[in-house]
């Protein structure tokens, strides 16, 4: 009886050890799965989203006055503090084997942009080709200009309007120009520009659009004096005097990408001097973000 | 006795679970790809092929695209069939690279593949011609190779290369 009773104590103490370690090892877990899941750190970027409020309404303002009279660009191109920058939790789930690094302050949160549209030429197709954006969140061709968007149709068949009315994007990003600066005039691309986002205004009257700048140039791209950047700054001054009169939103990007001699700095250019590496894309979403978020 | 054993097999389940929660790291697809030596073709897989592709004819701001997206880039591409792929692109588009080593559930599937990389070939043909002329040459003698149910995609800068290296896997 005894010998029973000393049996049964050393079975218990072996079922509440037994109990201890599977509690650890459910905390543990769950632990793990909070973390590998990023929800540890969805406060921090669920925070981050309190001034979009401001910024729409900077926005709305902008786009609103347009129907009176044109307004001056709101000033949201100012660069911000780097340290309110939120957690870049949006790794591509594919990766480039010999992408330059992001500087560290180059963080963006891809649930900021989850309901946005991308427009734009060969540069913008790497949005999709680096696996920041699926396909129906970007409308971009190799060779696509301000004139070619207009009437231009994706692999599905649809017109830059048709894909934004079917999207109702809640914001629209332009960059579109350099592969018209060769052959065709500032003028003519700024004004094609202004067609491209009032047509966008009317498909899609709730969206913010944004125009970007075009991206710069490397010195030895600049030196085959095929683009260069006399051609890009002027065209960007213009696209800026274009959206100042219709109350678009103008996102300077070009300097944000540029070297301390005004070219497109090596960190972020491609060896063709004018095509983003996996770094600038970072970069790009990073200014966008903290831009609007002013 | 009963309860002493159960107890002492609950106890080696756990521990055996534990251990096994050390090993479910995710295959880590970061890396360059290293090059590697030809192996028999029953033994070679897609990511091997490429990486021995891209270790001789490396191509600029390569990126390996996943199987799942595949159909972004080749219309009609039944991946359902595919058992095995390797896809690297050049993602900045200022460059028509490409290296692709495709695997089907069988010779009939990589057959009617083709059509599709061939489709593919055709529309880069089309957008690169004036849009970079200078590269175009990649395109004129690119490569689409079927071996059994193996199927060879390349455009590179030197692809007669690369399809030596590439058909020293498959045969």
């Amino acid at each position: 009886m005894e010998k029973k009773a000393k049996v049964d104590g050393i079975s218990l103490a072996i079922v509440i050890l037994n109990i201890a370690i599977v509690a650890v090892l459910i905390l543990l877990v769950t632990l793990i799965y909070l973390y590998m899941t990023g929800k540890l750190e969805q406060t921090d970027v669920a925070n981050m989203d309190q001034p979009e409020t401001t910024a729409a309404t900077l926005v709305t303002t902008a786009i609103t006055t347009d129907t009176v009279e044109h307004t001056t660009e709101p000033e949201i191109t100012t660069t911000p503090e780097e340290t309110t920058a939120p957690e870049d939790s949006s790794e591509p789930e594919e990766t480039e084997p010999s992408v330059i690094e992001a500087a560290e302050s180059d963080t963006y949160d891809a649930d900021f942009f989850a309901n946005d549209l991308f427009i734009g030429d060969s540069i913008y197709t790497g949005l999709v080709n680096y696996g920041y954006f699926p396909d129906k969140q970007v409308f971009a061709m190799i060779g696509l200009n301000p004139e070619s968007v207009l009437t231009k149709t994706d692999s599905d068949g649809n017109t830059v309007f048709k894909k934004a009315e079917a999207l109702n994007p809640k914001r629209i990003f332009i960059m579109l120009g350099s592969n018209g600066l060769a052959f065709m005039g500032n003028t003519h691309m700024a004004e094609k520009m202004k067609e491209l986002a009032k047509g966008l205004q009317e498909v899609c009257p709730d969206s913010y659009i944004y125009i970007v700048a075009i991206p710069p140039v490397t010195k030895e791209h600049d030196a085959q004096g095929q683009e260069t950047m006399v051609m890009v700054n002027g065209y960007n001054k213009l696209l800026k005097s274009m959206c100042e009169d219709e109350g678009i939103v103008f996102l300077d990007l070009c300097s944000k990408l540029e070297d301390n001699s005004g070219y497109f700095s090596a960190d972020y250019a491609e060896a063709d001097g004018m095509h983003f590496l996996g770094s600038a894309y970072k970069r790009m979403l990073s200014f966008f973000q903290k831009s609007i978020q002013l | 006795m009963k309860k002493r054993i159960a107890c002492a097999l609950l106890t080696a389940v756990i521990i055996c679970g534990a251990a096994s929660c050390n090993g479910s790291k995710p295959a880590d697809t970061t890396t360059t790809p290293a090059a590697t030596t030809a192996a028999p073709a029953s033994n070679a897989t897609a990511a091997e092929i490429t990486a021995a592709v891209l270790a001789e004819v490396p191509i600029n701001s390569a990126f390996e695209k996943k199987k799942e997206s595949l159909e972004d880039y080749f219309d009609d591409l039944d991946t359902e069939k595919i058992t095995d792929s390797s896809y690297y692109i050049c993602a900045s588009g200022a460059y028509p690279d490409e290296i692709a080593a495709f695997k089907f559930d069988s010779e009939d599937s990589a057959k009617t593949a083709v059509s599709s990389i061939e489709d593919r070939l055709e529309y880069q043909k089309t957008t690169y011609k004036d849009y970079t002329p200078e590269e175009y040459y990649k395109l004129e003698d690119a490569v689409i190779e079927r071996k059994g149910e193996w199927v060879i995609y390349l455009v590179t800068s030197d692809n007669s290369k690369a399809k030596e290296i590439a058909l020293g896997f498959i045969g």
